[in-house]
């Protein structure tokens, strides 16, 4: 019995002997946490971390008391961390522990934790509205909205600015649902900050005036910025300051603005680096383009100075500038149903080129050779200002603008031909005013409207050539050396219209009625400024003309408006007189009649399937001060008369365009097909004489047809932060040429293909373009292929630094077997804040120094090799910054 | 039964007391995207849905995010229109308290809110040599068994609580995605913002407490017969629901037809 006892307890000695020397070979640790005023801290976590990665060796979690216990480990390479959320973290290296932690003491920090937004589907759709999430769209390289927005898919920012959605340019850009700008947005998309935009929305089918929202339809969307909130009311903006290898002072910009109730964005710029930054002061949709075209409000040179095509490459490898510009718009309301809008452009801009063209006109096997090399200066200022007033409510339209305009360009140049040395001098000195209207006021369903455009403007230029050695055969007489073309030309142009719609249900009634008249003079002479006092060489190149034009007409429109369908027709019948009066003998008065007709449709075949149509016809005459008879030296090269004829066109178009969307899969699908046919009652025939051309207007009816089929397709796969664009354009254009008085008809094939890719994978954003365009003559060996590839890259380097890489290459091939390759590299290293608030870059520009780049282009029966001097290589530096 | 009454108030206030201790405000909104395959014979019936994790130093509190915001537009279309609609999402929030180690699951009960309360699970997690990087977050991965199921669990050791969706935590650093092996249950990152307001993760104040098998019973009753369950429940409290208190609830039998067809293979737990 003893025995048997005592082995039991032998046996309980022996296993607790064991069982503590097991506690003791585990060495467990004890430690504890408190706060700086001597508090436990619970629930902190205490880790074993190794010093050479952040694998975690073990860890524990201190109990309600501050205390813990960790079991054994590696002295030698191992730190223990004890941290807690609220805390700054401390770490002990494991080699300094003997038997016991000391005390630990954390200290209280305020911290936040680095934010990672909400990662919705990026783009999402409410009714008509698409909601896109510039977050997630937005690479660390953007700096302004026109960075992002050519991101967003669906969407597509053109060479010039222009912004398309669906293939449909767009009809209105609003900041916080405002009109500030009045379509010139690329003033917004080159400036506002991207820190500065919440959202963009896409409003489809946006008709901009409300009052007449449910009388018609659009198929043109518009674009809404949202700002940040953080940035709604205060004055904030941007700059950037720039040096170069060739200039201190490249570029100066100071952009400020404001998207509260009163709204405004102002900037001062200056820039000698090739960035065309007179686009910002462009117009992209302008609503009343027609009667801009009949009041002849834009400076078009009548006269010019021969130019070389410019090159189709980026625009600041070739441009040789020194622009300055100002800007100011402002939207302000005193209440919410009237607005007060103000505008000021003014623009200098200096630009020099050296280039030379080789044109061939081509008839038949008939070939005829210029050569121009020119060396070209010009200088231009422009100044525009315009005041207009608002109301745009839904059941009342009030808009007045008035629009004041100054321009003054001066362009020398010295041409090489054939070994002489030829200087022009061109002058344009043009004044603006325009004024229009809009009234209208909805009764129920009901409406009535008036608008009203009038304008007056003058345009006075002179060609000035010097040296001139080409014999220019008019009439009998031959005459060279020093010559002045003058013109003058004053042009005053009212249209008004009124028009009462009415709605039942569905359907929709019209009838407009209106007239419009234009009234110019015209004064054109062509004289010897050898002798002392000025005198026209001949009669035949002097003119003097009053001119008058009026057309009368009336339209009915039905409509069909529901959600699925949408169909408008008009039929307007118009009546057209004309007069004119040359010299001061009484002019013909010609009177005739044309139907002018358009058709639209808008099927909704799904949510996500829309066909639209378009077919129209209308009816254009030449301005009135064209049916002069008489020579006029257009340039150094081309003599024009239009022998008293007047000239009329028909624009035939028709246009189906499908556009599939579907917003959740963020796949975008458009097509569009294009048919622009063109009747002109006369055509020009040429003579050709040496190096000289004689453009003579006949009475034979020239037909020419635009066929155009484009299909592109926008992907965007969240996942992988990837976009993808393709876009397929084929155009099939015939027309005829004249020559002595004899007919060659031609085919020019255009296909264009294009695809991009934009993506970012790991550190890496990539964008990469490949660009196929094949240009060709039907029934001929005349061609010009160009391959495009162009590739970006940005990754960092450094922390909150990246490398920036562009290489654009180009090569050539073409009819006359030449086969030209470039390939321009662009690296620069930028550095930014983390709030992008300050962005320093510098780098270099045209890497391997190409000086000159030629390029091959068929238009019609006219094939161009143009040469063109670019900027050399450069080094610069820019500091960009938000405030 | 006032006893019981009386004793349910006296252990919710100590509760929600011993909850209250040190209070320090709300310090970031983490969102997860949810999705479930309920029933494995459907894997192409994935339930999803958003889901907020409030975070404290010290506590952390999990419910629906679609939810949330459903019912503050609902709320503002009552407001205006009059006319309420229902609101699907997962109803139960559940309140972590690290310092002492409990977890509470707030269910909301025909007119009444229960209270479950549990020792914080210890999960017995493998920290793997394994790192991820999401949205920035240098993340580490580890593995172990929650509620009868094996998770992969990708938490960040830089932020320093052991914090994670629904009842997955107690990993050195919050737990910003996890999954089921086999992929049926996710939980993704989708966010992370910090909150300026004063907030406090606070239990409600009127709940009744009960102990899991109770709520079990619960449920199966509600389950096999709803109208007679609610009607029960709706008598015994002299409850009148609805927002015209002459309004009558037609509760039709044939609900329960409904509701017991919703059979889920895949359980959340275990």
């Amino acid at each position: 019995m003893f025995y048997k006892s005592d082995f039991k307890f032998y046996l309980l000695l022996i296993f607790f002997l064991f069982f503590s020397f097991t506690l003791l070979c585990q060495n467990i640790y004890s430690g504890s946490i408190k706060d700086s005023l001597g508090n436990p801290i619970s629930s902190a976590i205490i880790k074993i971390q190794n010093i050479n990665s952040i694998n975690i060796n073990s860890y524990v979690y201190s109990n309600k008391n501050g205390q813990f216990n960790i079991k054994d480990f590696d002295k030698k390479n191992s730190t223990l961390i004890i941290s807690k959320l609220g805390y700054y973290s401390v770490s002990v290296k494991c080699d300094s522990i003997n038997d016991s932690i000391p005390l630990i003491i954390l200290q209280k920090k305020y911290f936040t934790l680095p934010e990672v937004k909400i990662k919705n589907n990026p783009i999402y759709i409410k009714s008509d509205t698409i909601n896109y999430f510039v977050k997630s769209f937005e690479q660390k390289q953007d700096l302004v909205l026109g960075n992002v927005l050519k991101r967003l898919p669906g969407v597509e920012v053109t060479s010039s600015g222009q912004i398309k959605y669906q293939g449909v340019a767009i009809n209105k850009l609003y900041i916080e649902g405002q009109d500030l700008l009045d379509n010139k947005y690329a003033l917004a998309t080159n400036n506002i900050p991207i820190t500065a935009i919440d959202q963009i929305q896409i409003l489809e089918n946006h008709q901009p005036i409300k009052a007449i929202d449910s009388f018609s339809f659009s198929n043109q969307a518009a674009i809404n910025i949202k700002i940040d909130k953080s940035f709604k009311k205060k004055v904030f903006g941007r700059g950037m300051i720039s040096s170069t290898s060739f200039s201190p002072l490249s570029i100066i910009e100071i952009i400020p603005m404001n998207f509260s109730d009163y709204q405004f964005i102002g900037s001062i710029k200056f820039n000698n680096i090739g960035n065309d930054i007179s686009v910002e002061q462009n117009s992209f949709n302008n609503e009343t383009i027609v009667d801009d075209l009949r009041g002849f409000t834009k400076n078009i040179d009548l006269l010019n100075i021969s130019s070389t095509q410019v090159p189709n490459i980026e625009k600041s490898r070739y441009l040789n500038n020194n622009t300055k510009i100002f800007t100011y718009n402002s939207i302000s309301s005193s209440n919410k149903n009237y607005q007060l809008k103000y505008n000021i452009d003014y623009l200098s801009d200096n630009q020099k080129q050296i280039s030379s063209i080789t044109n061939k006109y081509k008839y038949g096997e008939d070939v005829f050779t210029h050569i121009d090399n020119s060396y070209l200066k010009s200088k231009q200022e422009n100044f525009k200002t315009g005041i207009s007033f608002v109301s745009n409510l839904k059941n009342r339209y009030i808009k007045n603008d008035l629009i004041i305009e100054k321009s003054d360009k001066i362009s020398d140049g010295k041409f090489v031909v054939s070994g002489d040395s030829i200087n022009q001098k061109l002058q344009n000195n043009f004044k603006n005013i325009i004024n229009k209207f809009s009234l209208i006021k909805v009764f129920g369903t009901a409406n009535f409207a008036f608008r009203s455009y009038s304008s007056y403007n003058n345009t006075n230029q002179d060609l000035d050539i010097s040296n001139i050695n080409i014999e220019l055969p008019i009439d009998t007489v031959y005459f060279n050396r020093y010559l002045k073309q003058s013109i003058f030309l004053s042009s005053y142009y009212l249209h008004n219209y009124f028009s009462v719609s009415k709605k039942f249900k569905y359907l929709i009634l019209e009838s407009k009625f209106g007239n419009w008249n234009i009234f110019q003079s015209f004064n054109s002479g062509l004289y010897n400024t050898k002798i002392y006092y000025k005198t026209n060489l001949l009669d035949s190149t002097s003119m003097r003309s009053n001119n008058s034009q009026s057309n009368i007409y009336q339209s009915f429109n039905v409509s069909y408006i529901s959600k699925a369908v949408k169909i408008s027709l008009t039929f307007p019948l118009n009546y057209y007189y004309e007069n004119v009066s040359i010299y001061n003998s009484n002019g013909t008065l010609k009177k005739y009649s044309r139907y002018e007709y358009s058709f639209l449709s808008r099927f909704n075949i799904s949510n996500k399937l829309i066909l639209f149509t378009e077919k129209s016809s209308n009816y254009l005459p030449a301005a009135p001060y064209l049916t002069s008879n008489g020579y006029s030296l257009n340039n150094y090269r081309s003599l024009i008369n239009n022998y008293g004829f007047s000239s009329n066109y028909i624009f035939d178009n028709t246009k189906v365009n499908l556009s599939y969307k579907d917003v959740k899969k963020i796949l975008f699908i458009s097509f569009t097909y294009l048919n622009e046919k063109n009747t002109a009652n006369t055509s020009v025939d040429r003579f050709f004489k040496n190096e000289f051309m004689i453009n003579k207007l006949i009475l034979k009816e020239n037909i020419s047809v635009n066929n155009k089929y484009i299909f592109t397709l926008n992907k965007y796969l969240s996942n992988l932060n990837t976009s993808f664009i393709g876009g397929i354009s084929l155009e099939n254009y015939f027309g005829t040429q004249y020559k002595n008085k004899m007919p060659f008809n031609f085919t020019n094939n255009l296909l264009l293909i294009n695809a991009k890719l934009i993506s970012k994978i790991s550190k890496f954003s990539i964008e990469y373009s490949v660009n196929y365009s094949n240009q060709r003559v039907i029934n001929s060996p005349i061609n010009s292929i160009m391959f495009k590839n162009e590739f970006s890259l940005y990754t960092d380097i450094f922390k909150n630094s990246y490398l920036k890489m562009n290489i654009d290459n180009y090569n050539y091939k073409n009819w006359n077997s030449s086969n030209n390759n470039y390939s321009f590299v662009d690296l620069s290293v930028f550095s930014q804040s983390i709030n992008k608030k300050r962005n320093f870059e510098i780098g270099v520009k045209n890497l391997f120094d190409i000086s000159s780049f030629t390029s091959y282009n068929i238009n019609s029966n006219i094939l161009s090799i143009s040469e063109y001097n670019l900027r050399e290589r450069y080094i610069y530096t820019s500091l960009n910054f938000i405030f | 039964m006032k006893q019981i009454t009386i004793l349910t108030f006296t252990i919710c206030i100590f509760v929600n007391s011993n909850f209250a201790q040190k209070k320090m405000p709300v310090t970031s909104k983490i969102i997860y995207a949810f999705s479930h395959i309920k029933d494995t014979n459907r894997p192409d019936i994935i339930t999803k849905e958003d889901m907020m994790l409030y975070i404290t130093p010290g506590e952390s509190k999990y419910q629906s995010y679609t939810l949330y915001i459903m019912d503050s537009i609902k709320n503002e279309n009552f407001k205006r229109t009059g006319k309420l609609f229902v609101s699907n999402g997962t109803r139960e929030q559940i309140f972590t308290d690290f310092d002492n180690r409990l977890q509470f699951s707030i269910i909301p009960w025909i007119e009444d809110t229960l209270l479950i309360k549990n020792n914080l699970d210890s999960i017995n997690w493998i920290i793997k040599d394994s790192t991820k990087n999401i949205e920035g977050f240098q993340c580490l991965k580890a593995e172990g068994v929650c509620k009868g199921r094996t998770y992969v669990a990708w938490f960040c050791p830089e932020i320093a609580i052991p914090a994670g969706p629904w009842k997955l935590s107690g990993l050195p650093g919050l737990i910003l995605e996890a999954y089921d092996l086999r992929k049926s249950i996710m939980f993704d990152f989708k966010s992370i913002t910090n909150t300026n307001l004063p907030e406090f993760i606070q239990l409600p104040n009127k709940t009744s407490l009960v102990t899991i098998s109770e709520y079990n019973k619960m449920k199966e009753s509600l389950l096999s017969n709803p109208a007679g369950y609610i009607n029960s429940v709706i008598n015994s409290n002299g409850l009148s629901i609805g927002i015209n208190s002459t309004s009558k609830i037609d509760i039709k039998s044939s609900s329960s037809g409904n509701m017991a067809r919703k059979k889920i293979n895949n359980p959340l737990e275990l």
